[in-house]
């Protein structure tokens, strides 16, 4: 009795594994932990937001005021790009859903408090008044995750905001650092230059012209292919709060 | 039934309070398994594994491999139970030191998960062996003391009601 018990419960388990790799993902599990875990760590999270009281109502003005403006500059760079024969990814037409990050993950993973009832969908731009945080990995219906830029997964397409040169921003392992590495091993590069995001097509994963960080260290290594350089992203990875999605206009 | 409320509640915990840690933290599901085993035996240890786990696969954020955390779990429920108490062929009962018993179940837990998620592609292991000593030291630091607390407040209460367990045997 014992004995099937355990063969049984080893065999779930296996099944588990089997069917979410190969036959087909298993969302109704994902969207019913969504569900019920999810929305705990929400109404939690907002709990422990409003006992705060008014010096985080202050904050969160400022914080609000500060992505008004990133919006702003973000419109006129947009707006830069299209007079300058820009990409149609300029043209894409973009909103924002705002939203807080309420869970922790192991690794550079968080939860976020706006789902697909929000209209968040995967791969799509979360950023903060500083700067570019991550991208939506996978969304339910009341929370999504997000993995941040420093997840030694995410590879981000970078722009110097000075010279122009291209490259990839990298995650590194266990250091809330990033490596930058610009295609062009004569590029010239400054401790303290900033690195802002290239952007892809629609806007998906990442918008253009968000900053990702600065310049901390230059990497010299001799006949490199690449130029490296260690970044320390613009937002407070390890303290995030407000943060912003980027979700495509519905019915596009 | 203490055990099955905290195995219930330890994925939340791990990410609303451990995982904010800037210094790592324990696995709390895994150390909620392993107690579990160590003080039920290994069928509740397997079955809390699965449970335990499926829940951690699913409590966002996590983005893995659904049943990857289960089935890890649900082997270390099984060989924490099976190390603590097992019955000999001629008939005694041997039951292991609480303390190391719950020392190895919960190093075995985080090595075994660290091993899955690079196994089946899940995160790159840089990542993994980046945060694995931490993660790895608080787990058996916290999985210890409260191992042999645990069992000795069991045994203590086996002992002060011979006649229940009697007859429930």
């Amino acid at each position: 009795m014992k004995r099937t018990i355990v063969l049984l419960v080893l065999l779930a388990g296996v099944a588990l594994v089997a069917v979410d790799r190969t036959l087909m993902p298993l969302t109704p599990l994902r969207s019913a932990g969504s569900t019920v875990y999810g929305t705990v760590q929400s109404a939690i999270g907002s709990v422990t937001r409003s006992v705060g009281g008014e010096a985080r109502l202050r904050a969160l003005e400022q914080e609000n005021a500060r992505l008004r403006a990133l919006e702003q500059e973000n419109l006129r760079l947009r707006s830069d790009l299209r007079s300058t024969g820009g990409k149609s990814q300029a043209t894409a037409r973009l909103q924002g859903v705002a939203a807080h990050v309420v869970g922790f993950g192991q690794g550079q993973k968080v939860t976020i408090d706006a789902g697909s009832a929000a209209g968040v969908v995967r791969d799509v731009t979360v950023f903060n008044a500083d700067g570019l945080v991550g991208k939506v990995t996978w969304a339910g219906p009341a929370t999504a995750s997000v993995s941040l830029i420093t997840d030694p997964g995410s590879s981000v397409g970078a722009r110097m905001a000075d010279s122009g040169e291209l490259g990839v921003v990298t995650g590194l392992p266990g250091e809330g650092r990033l490596r930058l590495s610009l295609f062009d091993p004569n590029a010239p590069l400054r401790v303290g230059d900033e690195v802002v995001t290239l952007g892809s097509a629609g806007g998906r994963p990442y918008v253009a012209g968000l900053p990702i960080g600065a310049v901390e260290r230059i990497e010299s290594v001799p006949g490199a292919a690449t130029r490296t350089a260690l970044v320390r992203p613009a937002a407070r990875l390890s303290a995030l709060d407000l943060v912003a999605v980027v979700v495509p206009e519905p019915g596009r | 039934m203490g055990l099955v409320l905290v195995l219930l509640a330890a994925p939340l915990l791990q990410v609303l309070l451990v995982n904010r840690s800037p210094w790592g933290g324990p696995d709390l599901v895994a150390l909620a398994v392993v107690w579990l085993a160590q003080s039920r035996g290994p069928v509740w240890g397997c079955v809390a594994g699965l449970a335990g786990g499926l829940i951690a696969d699913v409590t966002p954020p996590a983005d893995g491999t659904v049943g990857r955390t289960a089935l890890v779990l649900a082997v270390t429920g099984l060989l924490a139970g099976g190390l603590q108490g097992r019955q000999l062929p001629e008939g005694r009962w041997r039951e292991g030191r609480p303390w190391l018993v719950g020392a190895v179940a919960a190093a075995l837990a985080v090595l075994l998960q660290a091993g899955a998620a690079v196994a089946l592609g899940d995160e790159p292991w840089q990542a993994v062996v980046a945060a694995l000593p931490w993660t790895l030291g608080w787990t058996v630091a916290h999985g210890t003391p409260v191992s042999a607390v645990l069992l000795r407040r069991r045994r203590s209460a086996a002992v002060a009601e011979p006649r229940v367990a009697m007859r429930r045997v």
